[in-house]
C-alpha cells in the first residue's frame, strides 16, 4: 500500500509533465468537454511540456558553448536575457512547483478580481508561466518547500496579475480610447519608466504616426529572424576573440566560425522548439482559466498580450524597438564599468517590450517621448537583469537571466524580502508607486501594500 | 470545414487571443471550422483557408505572396473585438463565395 501511495505522489504527481496534464484535464472536465476532447487536450498538454524540455536542452547546450567562448575570449561573462530560456531551465528542477504555483496564480487572480474593483483577468499565459517560475525559484532557494512555497509565489503572482494591468490602464485607455481591454504583459514597470520620461521630455512633440517609416524594418517582426540577426554576431564576435584553437575542442574539426554560426542558429532553433512546447502547454489551460474566470467575474476586463496595442501606433512600435535596442546596447557596454554584469541585449524583449513601451512613450510624449524614453527604457531593462544576476548566480544559474521587467522586479522584491532586506523592498515599491502616480496623474494610488503582505 | 489560422509574432499570446474570439464567433455563426494559432514564421507552412492577424504581421505574410495567398489574409484592428471578427469573417466568406459545409 505504501509503495502505491509513493508511486502516486512521487512518480505520478512528482512528474511536472504529468501534473500539468492532470491540471489541463481538470480544466477540460470542468468545461464539460467530450471524452475525446478531454483525452486530446490532456495528451497535448503532456506533449507540450516534453517539447518545452527538449527545446531547453538545445538552448542550454548552445548557451554553455557561448559562455565558454565569451569567458575565454573577453575574460568576462555575458548574460543572455531570455525569460523562456531561464524558465525552462528552472522547470527542469522545479517543474511541479511551477505548475502548481501557476494554478494558485489563476485562482488568486480570479479572487482579487471578484472581490476588489480591479477587475482584471490576466490572459497572457506564457507571462503567467514566467511569473510562476520566478516565484517558485526564489521561494525554493530561500528554503521554502511544499505548500508555503506554492502559496507564496502564487499569491504574489496573482496580485501582480491584477496590479500590473491596473497600473498600465490609464495609459492604455488613452492609447485605445476605450476601457474594454487591458494590457497583460509583465513588462509594465518598464513601460511606466518610458511613459514617465516621455511625459518629462515630450511636451509638444508630434506623434510618431505622422512619420513615414521605411519598409525595411518589417522583416524584423518575424521573431525568429530578428533573433537570428542578433544571435549570429553574438556568437561570431566572441568566437573570433576566443580563437580557432580554443573552439577546436568543441567543433570536431569544423571551421571555428562555421561552428559558432551553427551554434547561434541552434540557439534560435531551441527557442522555436521551446515556444512550440509552451503553445501546446497553454492551449487547454488558458481557455479553461478564461471560461471559469468570466463566469465568476462577469464584468471582468481581459488583460491581453502586448501586441494588442500595436495597431494603435505601428510607427511607435518600430521607433520604440530601435530606441530600446540602442539603450540596451549602451547599457551592455556601460554597466559592466560599474561592476554590474554584462547583459547581452535580448531582441525578443526589445521588440515586444520596446515596441509597446514606444506606444506608451508616444501616447504621453510624441516622437521625443518614443525616442528618448525608448533609450531610457533600454537602459532600464538592461539594468534590472544586471542587478538580479548576483541573486541568480548564488542560486546556480549562469549565463542566462530573466528579461521581463515585472518578472525581474518580483524576483528582486521577493528575494530581498526573504533576506529581510526590507529597505530595498520598500524603496522599490515606493519607486513603482511614484512612477505610476507620476504617469497616471491624479488617478488613484496603486495598492503597493498588497505586494508587501504576501512577500 | 473552414480552416482558420490566427497569427502573431511568437504564436503565444495575441494569436491565441484572436483564436479564442474567432472560435466563439464561428460557433455563433454555426460555421464548422478548425481554428489554430501559430507564429508568423510558421504560418506559410500551414494550409488554411483564412488567416486572421494584425497589420504588422499581415505585412510580412503578404510580402512577395501570390494573389491567392494575399486574399486569404484578413487584417484585424482589434484583437478580440468579436463584432469586428464576425463582420470580417462574413465579408470574407461572401467574397470568396465559400461553401463552408462540404469541405472535407
Amino acid at each position: 500500500m505504501n509503495s502505491f501511495v509513493e508511486f502516486i505522489v512521487k512518480d505520478l504527481l512528482g512528474q511536472a509533465s504529468i501534473l500539468i496534464a492532470f491540471i489541463a484535464m481538470l480544466g477540460l472536465i470542468l468545461q464539460k468537454k467530450s471524452l475525446g476532447k478531454i483525452a486530446e487536450g490532456t495528451f497535448k498538454t503532456l506533449l507540450g511540456f516534453l517539447i518545452m524540455m527538449a527545446g531547453i536542452n538545445i538552448i542550454v547546450a548552445t548557451l554553455t558553448f557561448l559562455n565558454d567562448i565569451f569567458t575565454h575570449g573577453f575574460g568576462m561573462k555575458g548574460y543572455i536575457t531570455d525569460v523562456a530560456a531561464i524558465a525552462g531551465l528552472a522547470n527542469r528542477e522545479l517543474g511541479s512547483e511551477v505548475a502548481l504555483t501557476l494554478m494558485v496564480i489563476f485562482a488568486v487572480n480570479i479572487i482579487i478580481a471578484r472581490l476588489t474593483p480591479l477587475k482584471y483577468i490576466f490572459l497572457t499565459g506564457q507571462a503567467l508561466l514566467w511569473m510562476a517560475t520566478i516565484g517558485a525559484v526564489i521561494g525554493y532557494k530561500a528554503g521554502l518547500t511544499g505548500l508555503p512555497l506554492i502559496l507564496t509565489g502564487g499569491i504574489f503572482g496573482g496580485a501582480m496579475a491584477v496590479l500590473m494591468p491596473a497600473l498600465a490602464q490609464p495609459v492604455v485607455r488613452r492609447i485605445t480610447g476605450s476601457d474594454d481591454v487591458a494590457l497583460g504583459h509583465f513588462c509594465t514597470i518598464g513601460y511606466l519608466v518610458q511613459a514617465a520620461v516621455a511625459k518629462v521630455v515630450g511636451k509638444g512633440s508630434r506623434s510618431t504616426e505622422d512619420l513615414e517609416l521605411p519598409d525595411n524594418f518589417k522583416f524584423l517582426q518575424d521573431t525568429y529572424l530578428a533573433m537570428a540577426v542578433v544571435m549570429v554576431p553574438m556568437y561570431l564576435i566572441p568566437a573570433v576573440a576566443a580563437g580557432p584553437e580554443y573552439i577546436s575542442q568543441f567543433s570536431n574539426g569544423v571551421n571555428f566560425l562555421m561552428y559558432a554560426f551553427m551554434q547561434s542558429i541552434q540557439f534560435v532553433a531551441g527557442v522555436f522548439v521551446l515556444y512550440s512546447g509552451v503553445r501546446l502547454l497553454l492551449n487547454e489551460l488558458v481557455p479553461a482559466f478564461r471560461g471559469i474566470a468570466m463566469r465568476i467575474v462577469p464584468d471582468a476586463k481581459p488583460a491581453l498580450d502586448c501586441p494588442v496595442l500595436f495597431p494603435y501606433a505601428p510607427n511607435a512600435v518600430i521607433v520604440g524597438f530601435l530606441a530600446t535596442t540602442v539603450g540596451s546596447i549602451i547599457g551592455m557596454l556601460v554597466f559592466p564599468m560599474f561592476g554590474l554584469a554584462m547583459i547581452l541585449p535580448g531582441l525578443l524583449t526589445n521588440f515586444f517590450a520596446g515596441g509597446t513601451a514606444g506606444v506608451f512613450g508616444n501616447a504621453l510624449g510624441g516622437r521625443r517621448g518614443a525616442v528618448i524614453g525608448g533609450v531610457v527604457h533600454g537602459l532600464f531593462i538592461t539594468f534590472l537583469p544586471a542587478i538580479l544576476v548576483p541573486m541568480l548566480e548564488s542560486y546556480g544559474f549562469t549565463g542566462v537571466t530573466f528579461s521581463d521587467s515585472d518578472v525581474i522586479s518580483s524576483g528582486l522584491v521577493l528575494g530581498h524580502a526573504f533576506q529581510n532586506n526590507w529597505l530595498f523592498v520598500g524603496l522599490f515599491i515606493i519607486f513603482v508607486a511614484f512612477l505610476a502616480w507620476f504617469v497616471n496623474g491624479k488617478s488613484a494610488k496603486p495598492k503597493g501594500e498588497k505586494i508587501h503582505e504576501s512577500a | 470545414m473552414l480552416k482558420v489560422l490566427c497569427v502573431c509574432g511568437c504564436g503565444l499570446g495575441s494569436s491565441f487571443a484572436i483564436e479564442m474570439s474567432a472560435k466563439a464567433v464561428l460557433k455563433k455563426l454555426e460555421i464548422p471550422a478548425k481554428v489554430e494559432h501559430t507564429t508568423v514564421s510558421e504560418a506559410g507552412a500551414f494550409k488554411s483557408d483564412m488567416i486572421l492577424t494584425q497589420k504588422v504581421f499581415a505585412d510580412i505574410l503578404t510580402a512577395d505572396a501570390s494573389e491567392e495567398e494575399i486574399r486569404r489574409v484578413v487584417v484585424l484592428n482589434k484583437l478580440t473585438d468579436k463584432e469586428e471578427i464576425e463582420e470580417k469573417i462574413i465579408a470574407f466568406l461572401k467574397l470568396h463565395d465559400m461553401k463552408v459545409t462540404d469541405h472535407e
